[in-house]
Formats: structure tokens, sequence, C-alpha cells
């Protein structure tokens, strides 16, 4: 391929995928924010036209074909996030509840925080879309297929903890606390890591031997990413109390395994977790089967050098469970977040009892938390028929009084 | 919540709307507003509806786009425009109410016509479906939270146990629903 060749397909996939942009600027918003972001992504893949161009008259080969490369990533990683707002747009989402997580984003983290909710087809619960080139936005993405189910809205908890996560440093703070344990964790098993690494290290140089650091620094981070994990599901549960934990529940289940991502915790780790985040802050899991949905893995000797610092770095990241636990609290009492009102919930739980949604909520954890009761309690309607559709009532309800609470909020 | 002699079985609107505001005015209705989600049909996919008995036409339920205007937006109603609107507010019956919903007349002598089927029964738990078109010469804007209609209530003189179980209850968003069986018709239409 040409000089000339590289840079025209290049910029013709970058005009293909801006003028798909600018199609979908002019279509209909249901709030500004998705149109924002869109428009942040817009500048971006401008301001690569314009590296193009420079690049074009340039007769350096190898910046020619760097800043290609560059475009060309710049552009894959951007269509991801194009659908991402696209699908941000569809009615299948219930926009209710924009205005009341924005207000809570805006607590959580800065004044000027944008929100975008939107949809995933290949949706899972253990991802969620990079945020550091949307500083000021939070994105939320719910299963594209239950994308209007009210009762998954308190994984927007999870989501948001990546954001305050960020916002407040906490993995600069972690870290050297993370570092050490893991250190002390290796020097512990210092045998064994000497035998799957093939190194011959002593214990005071674990830390400053090249190549042992080449082998332990991944897992390093592997173990600061779980700490944000188990301090996002901590923040979920201390926002939205029971009603985390049954929505977590239901997206794990029906709990298979599967091959486990070293960046999360397992997933009976989190489970145990959750409950004693909930233990912690007095909160009821409403799930009696939540505690048992997950068996421990059988606990056998690594046989390889991943499987030896893994479990050192699930170890490392144990240790600070708590302390992960009271730092969702206080960074949520910061906030001003109540903890969800029992009163309130049982007023809610009346309301939908007769068909009716709720008022005067001091946080839409109430009404969620109230949801979910409402669906594990059977019978929960007198009238046969109202109890065969229960959830697609009570999902009415809950969507009605999110809006009714947002409604309050504007009047105040 | 507004109560009723039966405080099991209330007459509730949510949001509430405002009982002093009421009593002053002396009014014989509640006023309601404008909710956030329209359905508009999509003409351009079907000749006609199909009704029941029908083997042809199109079913309406496949046929409606809907759209959600958020607070401080607008949607244009242009003259001779149909298209299905929603209260805001959710409406909670007890059985021994019933009631209607009409125009203001404010929006009426403007050309918007926003129900033409009015009966609310006893029983009905949701928000109110809006048959919005505008018989008018001019553009109409609408906006949700618009006290765009006003529900006359009335109590039933004999306690049934005839509650709406219709498939409308419990709705937020405008509903086509079903044109349910009708025996009477389909005899007059076998042929003798």
């Amino acid at each position: 391929m040409s000089r000339r060749e590289l840079v025209t397909f290049t910029r013709q996939q970058l005009l293909a995928l801006l003028a798909e942009v600018n199609g979908i600027l002019g279509g209909e918003f249901p709030y500004e924010h998705s149109r924002d972001a869109l428009k942040e992504l817009k500048k971006k893949l401008v301001e690569c036209g314009d590296q193009l161009d420079t690049a074009e008259r340039s007769s350096d080969l190898a910046l020619i074909e760097s800043t290609c490369s560059t475009v060309a990533e710049e552009i894959q990683w951007s269509i991801g996030y194009v659908g991402f707002f696209l699908r941000s747009t569809n009615v299948r989402n219930a926009f209710e509840a924009w205005g009341p997580l924005l207000r809570l984003a805006r607590r959580l983290l800065r004044l000027n925080s944008k929100l975008v909710i939107s949809s995933e087809w290949e949706f899972s619960p253990f991802t969620f879309i990079g945020l550091s080139a949307f500083p000021d936005f939070v994105f939320i993405g719910l299963p594209a297929p239950e994308s209007s189910n009210p009762f998954l809205l308190p994984i927007a908890g999870h989501e948001l903890g990546h954001n305050v996560w960020a916002n407040e440093k906490l993995a600069d703070k972690y870290q050297p606390v993370i570092l050490s344990k893991l250190l002390d964790g290796i020097r512990s098993q210092l045998k064994d890591f000497c035998t799957h690494t093939g190194l011959t290290v002593s214990a005071s140089e674990i830390a400053t031997n090249m190549f042992a650091v080449t082998e332990w620094l991944p897992f390093l981070n592997y173990a600061i990413e779980q700490c944000q994990e188990v301090f996002c599901d901590c923040l979920g549960t201390r926002l939205f109390g029971g009603s985390y934990i049954c929505a977590f529940e239901y997206l794990l289940a029906p709990h298979t395994g599967g091959v486990r991502a070293a960046t999360y915790p397992s997933d009976f780790d989190r489970t145990q977790t959750i409950i004693a985040a909930a233990n912690a802050y007095n909160i009821s899991p409403i799930s009696s089967t939540f505690a048992n949905m997950c068996a421990p893995s059988p606990s056998v000797p690594p046989k390889n050098r991943d499987e030896l610092l893994l479990g050192i770095a699930d170890a490392a990241r144990a240790s600070l469970n708590d302390e992960l636990i009271r730092e969702a609290d206080i960074l949520t009492g910061k906030a001003g977040v109540s903890e969800p009102n029992d009163d309130l919930i049982k007023k809610c739980l009346k309301r939908f009892q007769q068909i009716s949604p709720a008022e005067t909520m001091s946080e839409i954890s109430e009404i969620l938390i109230a949801g979910w009761l409402s669906v594990k309690t059977v019978p929960f309607y007198p009238d046969p028929k109202h109890e065969e559709q229960k959830h697609t009532l009570i999902s009415e309800l809950v969507w009605k009084s999110i809006e009714v609470f947002e409604i309050e909020q504007r009047l105040k | 919540m507004l109560g009723s002699p039966d405080q099991t079985d209330p007459l509730i609107i949510t949001p509430c709307p405002n009982l002093e505001e009421l009593r002053k005015k002396g009014s014989a209705s509640v006023d309601l507003r404008l909710g956030s989600w329209f359905a508009e049909m999509r003409k351009s996919r079907a000749s006609h509806l199909k009704i029941v008995g029908d083997t042809e036409g199109e079913d309406a339920r496949f046929l409606s786009k809907m759209h959600f205007i958020r607070f401080g937006d607008i949607f244009v109603l242009h003259p001779h425009q149909f298209i299905l609107g929603i209260t805001l507010e959710w409406i909670r019956f007890p059985r021994t109410y019933a009631g209607y919903v009409t125009s203001r007349s404010s929006w009426g002598r403007r050309g918007l016509v926003i129900a033409t089927a009015v009966g609310v029964h006893p029983g009905f738990s949701g928000c109110l479906t809006l048959e919005l078109t505008n018989l008018g010469e001019l553009p109409i804007k609408l906006s949700p939270g618009l006290a765009i209609c006003q529900l006359f209530i009335h109590q039933v003189s004999s306690d049934t146990d005839a509650v709406d179980r219709s498939a409308f209850v419990g709705q937020r968003k405008p509903v086509l629903g079903d044109i349910g069986p009708d025996s009477f018709a389909e005899k007059l239409r076998q042929t003798i």
C-alpha cells in the first residue's frame, strides 16, 4: 500500500464515522448529556482529521504510518462509544431514572457531572466503559433487553462507584498498602515464588529485583482493580441497600462459575463482601438465597506462577475489605446521601399494594427496595389477576414513583 | 392521597394536586397535566388498522412509535394530527368512584381535543391515556407538565365488584391496547 493510499483509506474511515456521528447528533435526545458526550467525541475525531492532514504533508513515512495507526485505533475505540450514545436515545430505556441518578452523581462527584444512561447488547456485570476520555461524565449501561427493568437500576450504584474511585483518587491512596500486603504475601511464600518463576531472590530483594518486579507487578494492578470492584459493590450496597443485593443476585443467576477475570474478586468473595458490607451498614439483604449462591473455590496448592500470585493478590485485597466498606460509607455520608429509611419503605410498599406510586420518599433507594420486597412477597395482591401481572405492575409503579420523586425535587 | 369514605380503598392522585387551590377555586373538577410519553402512528406502514374479525389490516400495536419528551421540551401538534399522550398524574379510583376526563375549555377553544374515550371506570389505577387531536388551524406546542385536561369524579350509586380489570390498569405510557372479542358483532357478520 502506498503512502497516499494509507492516508486516503484512514481518512475515509474517519469521515464515515464522522458522518454517522453527525447523523446521530441530528436525532432526538431525551436529555442533552448524551448529545454533549457525542460532541466531545466528535471533537476528538476532528482532531484526528487534522493530524492526518499534518502527516500527509510530511515526507516522513514512519510519521505517516504511526499517525494512521493512531487514528485507526481512535476510530475503533470511538465506535463502541458512538453505539453507547446512540442506544442512550432509544425509547427502550426508562428515561425517568436520569434526573434522580444525575442528582445522586452530583452529590457523590462534582456539581458539573454529566450522566449518560444507555444499554449494552454485550452486557456483563463485569465490565464498564473506561471513563478517562470523558472525565466529567458518568456512564451507566444496563443490559439492552432489560434496560427498562427498574429492578436492575441499583447496579448503577456500582457504576457510580468507579467514578467515585477515580474522583477521590483511591487507587493512589490504597496502592502503597496493597503493595506492602502483596510483597508480604510473596515473602511468606518465597520458596514457591522462586520455584514457579525460576528466579533466585531473597525476601529483601523482592521489592527491588528487576526480574522479580516484572513477575509480580501485573498482580499488583490486579489487586488494585479488585479493590476498586469491592469498593464499587460496597458503594452500591450503601446507596441502594437490599435492592443492590437483589439486583446483583439476579444478574449473576444462574451461577454456573466460568472463567474468572483476575481484575475481579471471585464471585464467592464478592458475595461475601457484599454481605459483610450490608451487615456493617445495618441493611437487611432481603434475599435469603444470596449468601449461598456461590461456592468457594476448592483450596488447592497453586500449580503455576499465575495461580500463586493471583492467590496472593486476592489475599492482599481481602485484607482491605473492612477498610473499603468504611470508605464507601464515609464518602456516601459526606455526600449527604441518607441510608434507606425503613418507615418510608413501608409507606412505599403500602402504596404499591394499593396499585399507586409512592410520594415524598427521601431517596430513590426506598422505592427500589420496596419494589424488590413487593416482587419477593407472594402473594402481594389479593386480586389474582393483579398477582399474575405483578411484575409488570410493580415495574410501572417503581418508574412512576421515581418520576414523582424527580418532580418533587424540582418543585422544592 | 385524597381519601374516600373507605380509607382501605382510597382515591389517590399522584402527584397530589394542590388541595388548597382546588378549594379556593370552588372547581368541580381536578386539573391534570401532560406526561412525557407520546405514541405516534407510523402512517406510511399500513393501509388500514385491523379490528376483530378482520383478516387483513395491520396490528396497531406494532405501528406506533414512542416518543419521550423531557420537561422543558416541546412536542408540536399540527392541525389534524392525532397522537396518544398520557397524564402526568397516576389516578387510583376506589370501586365506589368513577369519572370522566375532558379538555380544559381554554385548550378546547384553540382546537385541542384531549380525549375521545373519556370514561374512567371504578377501580381504575394508572395514568390516563389522552387521545390528542388538533382540530384548530394553527400548530399547538405541547410540553410535559402543562395543565391540559380536567377530571370530573363522581360516586357510584351502588357498591359493586365491578372493578376495572382492563389491560390499561397500571400503565405509565400511552397504550393502544387490543380491541377485545365482540360476540354480538361476530354473530351479525356470519352469513345466513
